[in-house]
C-alpha cells in the first residue's frame, strides 16, 4: 500500500489541486486532472507530492 | 535535552540553537504535540535558517513516533503554513524564529483549522508532556513529502481579485527570508515587474535583519523604489507573516493606513462587516469603518487576542500597528501576502500613484512604539495615570496599559510581558501637538532614570 486511504482523500495534487489517485504498479500517486495529470513517486516509502520531481503523463523515466 | 521552561513562550517555542533548542527538544516537541492533538495526521514546513531543516525533520520523527502521519511540506513561509492547516485541516508546526538573530530558531504551532496555540491553549500542556518520556505508538505515521507552494499561490489569488490591474514596478525586499521563496510564485501570473532584493535564502541573514518594523531596515527598499521608479514597495518579515510597505516616493506607509485600506476593501464586499483592531492602529481605523458602514472592535495587542475576538464576532478582517494582518478568509490566520495582494490590487485598479490613493486613510500623527525602561511598571503607569486625570474631556481605559484620549489625541503605555519596559504610543491631529503631548508623557516615565 503507497498511502492510507483517508490520507489519500485529503491530499491533492500540489500542481492543480486535483484528488489524487495511486498507481501501485508503477509506485506513483496521480493525479486524476485530465488536464494535468502529474504522476508523483514514492521512495522508500515515503510518497514525493513535489512538482520538480513528478513525471508528466505519456513521459516514462 | 534543553531546559523547555525558558523557551515556551507565549506564542511559540524559541531559543538559541543548539544550547536551548536541538534536534533531541524538536523531536520531543513533535511527539507532545502529537499526543495533545490524538491528530492523525501533522504537517510541518520550516524556514531558511541553516538549523530549520533538521529540527523539522526531528519534530517529524517525534510526531510519527507517536503514531501521527507527517505531511511534511518542506520550506514555507509562516502564512502558507497556516494555509496547509486550513487546507489540510489538520495541526501544523512551523519551525522558524521569524526575524530573530540567526542563532534562534523555534517552533510555531497550531491546531487543524490554523487555530492558533499559545501558552493557555495548549504550550503548556507541550511543555509537560515533552518533559515526559511518551511510549511509542504501536504502528509509527507515515510520512509524505508535499509542496504546499503552488496551492498557497492560487489560494491567496482566488481571494483577492488581480485581474484587471494596470502593469506595476513593484520592488520587493525578502530580507533572505522566505519571501524570496513564495514572492516569485504568488507574482507569477501577475502583470508585474518585479524588483527583488535579498531574495537569496539565507539564514545568517547578510544584508539586515529581517525585520521590517524597524526604520532602518526598510532603507534598501526605499531607495530601490525611487531608483527604479517603482509604484510600490513590500518588505517581508523572516518568515515572511509580515509585510510593510513602501510608497513610489519611498516614504514608509504605516500599518494603520494599510489597516483602513484593506478595511474598506472589505466592507466594499461585505457590506456591515465586522473588522477587528488593536488600541495601537490610528483612530481613522474605527472612524474610516465606522464611515463606511461597518463595526470596528477594539481589541488588545497580540495575536492570540485578535483571532479570538475575530471568531468570536465573525470579523472578516484584522489589522495591528504591527505590520500583521488577519483574514477569515484565511482561517482568522494572519498573512502579509495575502495583505500586499490586496494594496496590490487597490493601487492597481486606479491610475493615481499609492501616496495619493492613501492620503485619504492618513489622518493623525504617530510617534511610533518608543520604549522606557522602568524599575516599576505599575508604579510609573499610576503616576502617568494621575498626571492627566481629571483634565477636562479626558478619558481613560485599560483594555490593554493605559489609554488616555481626548477628542483630537490619544496615547498608550503599556507594559512588556517579558522585559521591565514601557511601551509608548502616541497619536494626534498634528505633528506639534504629538510631539508635545509625546514629550509630556515620556518626561513622566523617565522622570525617575
Amino acid at each position: 500500500m503507497l498511502i492510507e486511504g483517508w490520507l489519500l482523500d485529503i491530499l491533492a495534487c500540489p500542481q492543480c489541486h486535483a484528488p489524487l489517485r495511486t498507481d501501485e504498479d508503477a509506485s506513483e500517486l496521480v493525479c486524476t486532472s485530465d488536464t494535468c495529470g502529474l504522476a508523483y513517486p514514492v521512495h522508500d516509502d515515503i510518497p514525493w507530492l513535489l512538482v520538480e520531481e513528478a513525471r508528466r503523463p505519456g513521459d516514462r523515466t | 535535552m534543553g531546559d523547555l521552561a525558558s523557551i515556551v513562550k507565549a506564542y511559540d517555542i524559541r531559543g538559541v540553537v543548539p544550547d536551548q533548542l536541538d534536534e533531541d527538544v524538536a523531536e520531543a516537541v513533535g511527539a507532545a504535540f502529537a499526543t495533545l492533538t490524538g491528530a492523525a495526521a501533522i504537517v510541518t514546513m520550516h524556514d531558511m535558517r541553516t538549523s530549520s531543516g533538521p529540527l523539522a525533520d526531528a519534530f517529524g520523527r517525534g510526531a510519527a513516533a507517536q503514531g501521527a502521519d507527517v505531511l511534511a511540506a518542506g520550506l514555507g513561509s509562516t502564512d502558507m503554513l497556516y494555509y496547509g492547516s486550513g487546507d489540510l485541516d489538520v495541526p501544523g508546526a512551523m519551525v522558524t524564529a521569524s526575524h530573530n538573530p540567526p542563532q534562534y530558531n523555534g517552533i510555531k504551532l497550531c491546531r487543524a483549522g490554523a487555530k492558533p496555540v499559545g501558552i493557555e491553549t495548549g504550550l503548556k500542556d507541550v511543555q509537560a508532556l515533552a518533559e515526559r518520556t511518551l511510549a511509542p505508538a504501536p504502528v509509527p505515521g507515515s510520512v509524505t513529502r508535499l509542496d504546499l507552494l503552488p496551492g498557497y499561490a492560487d489560494y491567496l489569488r482566488k481571494l483577492v481579485d488581480l485581474s484587471a490591474i494596470r502593469p506595476l514596478t513593484v520592488a520587493v525586499d525578502a530580507g533572505n527570508g522566505m519571501a524570496g521563496h513564495t514572492v516569485p510564485k504568488v507574482f507569477q501570473t501577475l502583470p508585474i515587474t518585479l524588483i527583488p532584493l535579498y531574495f537569496e535564502l539565507d539564514g545568517t541573514f547578510p544584508n539586515h535583519e529581517a525585520n521590517p518594523i524597524e526604520p532602518e531596515n526598510l532603507r534598501d527598499l526605499q531607495q530601490a523604489v525611487v531608483e527604479h521608479r517603482a509604484d510600490i514597495g513590500l518588505a517581508f518579515d523572516g518568515d515572511a507573516d509580515r509585510c510593510f510597505v513602501v510608497d513610489e516616493r519611498g516614504q514608509i506607509v504605516s500599518p494603520s493606513v494599510l489597516t483602513a485600506l484593506i478595511a474598506s476593501r472589505e466592507l466594499a464586499r461585505e457590506p456591515g462587516a465586522t473588522i477587528i483592531h488593536n488600541l495601537i492602529t490610528s483612530r481613522a481605523v474605527p472612524q474610516i469603518i465606522a464611515e463606511r458602514g461597518g463595526t470596528a472592535v477594539r481589541t488588545r495587542v497580540g495575536h492570540s487576542f485578535i483571532k479570538a475576538t475575530m471568531a468570536e464576532r465573525a470579523a472578516v478582517f484584522g489589522g495591528e500597528h504591527s505590520g500583521h494582518f488577519y483574514f477569515r478568509d484565511f482561517w482568522f490566520a494572519d498573512s502579509g501576502m495575502l495583505a500586499a495582494l490586496h494594496v496590490l490590487a487597490a493601487l492597481g485598479s486606479q491610475a493615481e500613484p499609492l501616496s495619493a490613493l492613501l492620503a485619504a486613510y492618513s489622518r493623525y500623527h504617530a510617534s511610533g512604539e518608543i520604549n522606557s525602561l522602568v524599575a516599576d511598571q505599575a508604579k510609573t503607569t499610576a503616576q502617568v495615570r494621575q498626571a492627566f486625570t481629571g483634565r477636562p474631556g479626558v478619558e481613560t481605559d485599560e483594555l490593554d496599559g493605559l489609554t488616555v484620549s481626548a477628542g483630537t489625541w490619544w496615547f498608550n503605555l503599556r507594559p512588556s510581558n517579558t522585559e521591565p519596559l514601557l511601551r509608548l504610543n502616541v497619536e494626534a491631529d498634528t505633528e506639534a501637538a504629538m510631539a508635545a503631548l509625546r514629550d509630556e508623557v515620556l518626561a513622566l516615565v523617565r522622570k525617575d532614570i
